[in-house]
């Protein structure tokens, strides 16, 4: 892909990475993240794949990481974004069907929640369980 | 005619969690009219541990063991992964020795792997004999770990730097006589297996076409039993893969059967890969010093590499200390798995059980 044209259409800014040293070829930082159906759309026409999405407690809040990957060449790209805890954030699903469970997981784990998600549940944690484990002000429950 | 239809309803079947074909522990709930399939939910988690939280509170070392709990039958291609990320951060480059011996070993896991799945795949459609002869050559393989290693499963052999012994003769001994038998073998087996009671069960059904592949994410074998040329040894070469000449199994329709197949030419492949990687295993030391306590840079750091099941990415977060701020695993059969909600709808209860195992799914990785 073009990623002049990525960088040029969409309120992205270029971090420095290196492969040999990351693993990834590209990162941007995403400005608005209302934008991000279009982008994964524009990455979707030229054939990547959603290789994964997750997320980090910054400790004021959380940055979201989707990475996006092609299978010719190698061209890893991570988007990143900041938003707050309990934010919303645009769903994938209807663009990659892969999307549904790595935002379930997400949210069992980060409590973010994706807006038009068909189906949003807690993945792998068990029911009734309480609170977001990997936020880093989770407390295990007292017996 | 209208009271046979109030009376044809559709029922709910509960496949697991304890169930023979789901290998561990997975719940799938089947919505079926008679011996038809509507539709399926896939229900994870029973063998959910959260390691992402625990890793937060064990040191970089102290997670090493953990990596082979995952993946416990190709634990020793997890640890790849791992160790590879702590490298690229640290900037470590491992003697070409250790290189070789890691090529050695994890091709070696790859063939136990998928030795493991065949057996175990026709043990799920009800053919017992198969699964002994892939035992007995999966065998082999494990007393060779045990010789190096010191271990059959969860080996632990890797380390940042190399790897944690250096192969020994016995072990060459053994592996030679594995070389011999192993192309013989699996001519032997597959002629074993490629009855037509198995072609009619596996062929044809369990459709995954191209445009599948890159909305589910799906890698490894199930990719490339679509045809879609994805494996990360040749298409983003790591270690010393891009000096080794192997090729790629395609399969042409995406079927089960071409997902089988596919397996079954891997194991050749990995063969010959770690015949070229044993004449070109250079002499000199099998690890490189590497600092007892591990701290990484600040930053982030991710590693992928190519499992028996696909792609593997950990992903490290460092805030600088001797524990990792956020450890995360892209794992194959996660992905994997998530197509088979809409693989099962139209098939048979029977058919089920033949597409899950098609797929080749670990639990304790999905869960993780």
């Amino acid at each position: 892909m073009a990623l002049v044209a990525l960088v040029d259409n969409f309120s992205l800014s270029k971090i420095d990475v290196s492969y040999e040293a990351k693993g990834f070829c590209h990162a941007f930082l995403l400005e608005k993240k209302e934008e991000l159906p279009n982008i994964a759309k524009a990455f979707k026409e030229e054939g990547y794949f959603l290789e994964t999405i997750t997320a980090y407690d910054r400790g004021d809040g959380l940055k979201m990481l989707y990475l996006f990957n092609v299978h010719h060449k190698v061209h890893r790209t991570a988007i990143y974004f900041d938003i707050s805890y309990n934010d919303q954030v645009e769903t994938l699903t209807g663009i990659f069907p892969s999307a549904n469970w790595f935002e379930s997981e997400v949210y069992d784990m980060f409590g973010v929640t994706f807006k038009g998600h068909p189906d949003l549940k807690r993945l792998l944690t068990p029911e009734g369980m309480k609170g977001f484990p990997l936020l880093k002000s989770w407390k295990p429950e007292e017996e | 005619m209208d009271t046979v239809k109030e009376i044809k309803k559709d029922f709910f079947i509960n496949m697991g969690p304890q169930h023979p074909s789901t290998h561990g522990v997975l719940r799938v709930v089947l919505n079926v009219e008679g011996e038809r399939v509507l539709s399926s939910e896939t229900v994870l988690g029973y063998a959910h541990r959260g390691v992402e939280k625990m890793a937060e509170s064990k040191t970089y070392v102290q997670m090493m063991p953990v990596m082979d709990r995952f993946d416990y039958v190709s634990s020793m291609l997890f640890e790849w992964g791992y160790v590879g990320a702590m490298e690229r951060a640290l900037g470590i480059k491992i003697p070409e020795r250790a290189e070789y011996i890691r090529v050695i070993m994890g091709e070696l896991n790859r063939i136990a792997s998928h030795l493991l799945w065949v057996g175990a795949f026709l043990l799920d459609l009800g053919a017992f004999t198969p699964f002994l002869w892939v035992f007995d050559a999966r065998e082999r393989i494990m007393d060779m770990f045990e010789e190096v290693t010191g271990q059959r499963m969860t080996n632990n052999y890797f380390r940042v730097g190399g790897v944690k012994d250096d192969l020994t003769p016995q072990f060459m001994k053994m592996l030679d006589e594995f070389l011999k038998m192993i192309r013989e073998r699996m001519k032997d087996t597959e002629e074993l297996i490629e009855s037509i009671i198995f072609l009619e069960r596996v062929k044809d059904i369990g459709f995954i076409t191209k445009e599948d592949v890159v909305n589910y994410s799906l890698t490894g074998p199930v990719a490339r039993g679509s045809g879609v040329s994805y494996d990360l040894r040749k298409n983003e070469p790591y270690s010393v893969y891009d000096k080794i000449d192997f090729e790629v199994p395609l399969g042409e329709k995406g079927d089960c059967y071409d997902r089988y197949k596919v397996r079954m030419k891997e194991v050749i492949q990995s063969v010959r890969i770690v015949e070229q990687a044993l004449n070109l295993l250079p002499e000199g030391p099998y690890a490189e010093k590497a600092p007892k306590v591990i701290k990484l840079p600040e930053g982030e750091y991710y590693n992928a590499v190519e499992t028996s099941r696909g792609l593997l990415g950990v992903y490290l977060q460092s805030d600088g200390s001797t524990k990792p701020a956020r450890f995360k695993l892209r794992d194959p059969a996660f992905s994997n798995l998530s197509i088979l909600d809409k693989l099962l709808p139209g098939n048979k209860i029977s058919d089920v059980v033949a597409i899950l195992g098609s797929i080749d799914v670990v639990i304790p990785e999905i869960d993780r």
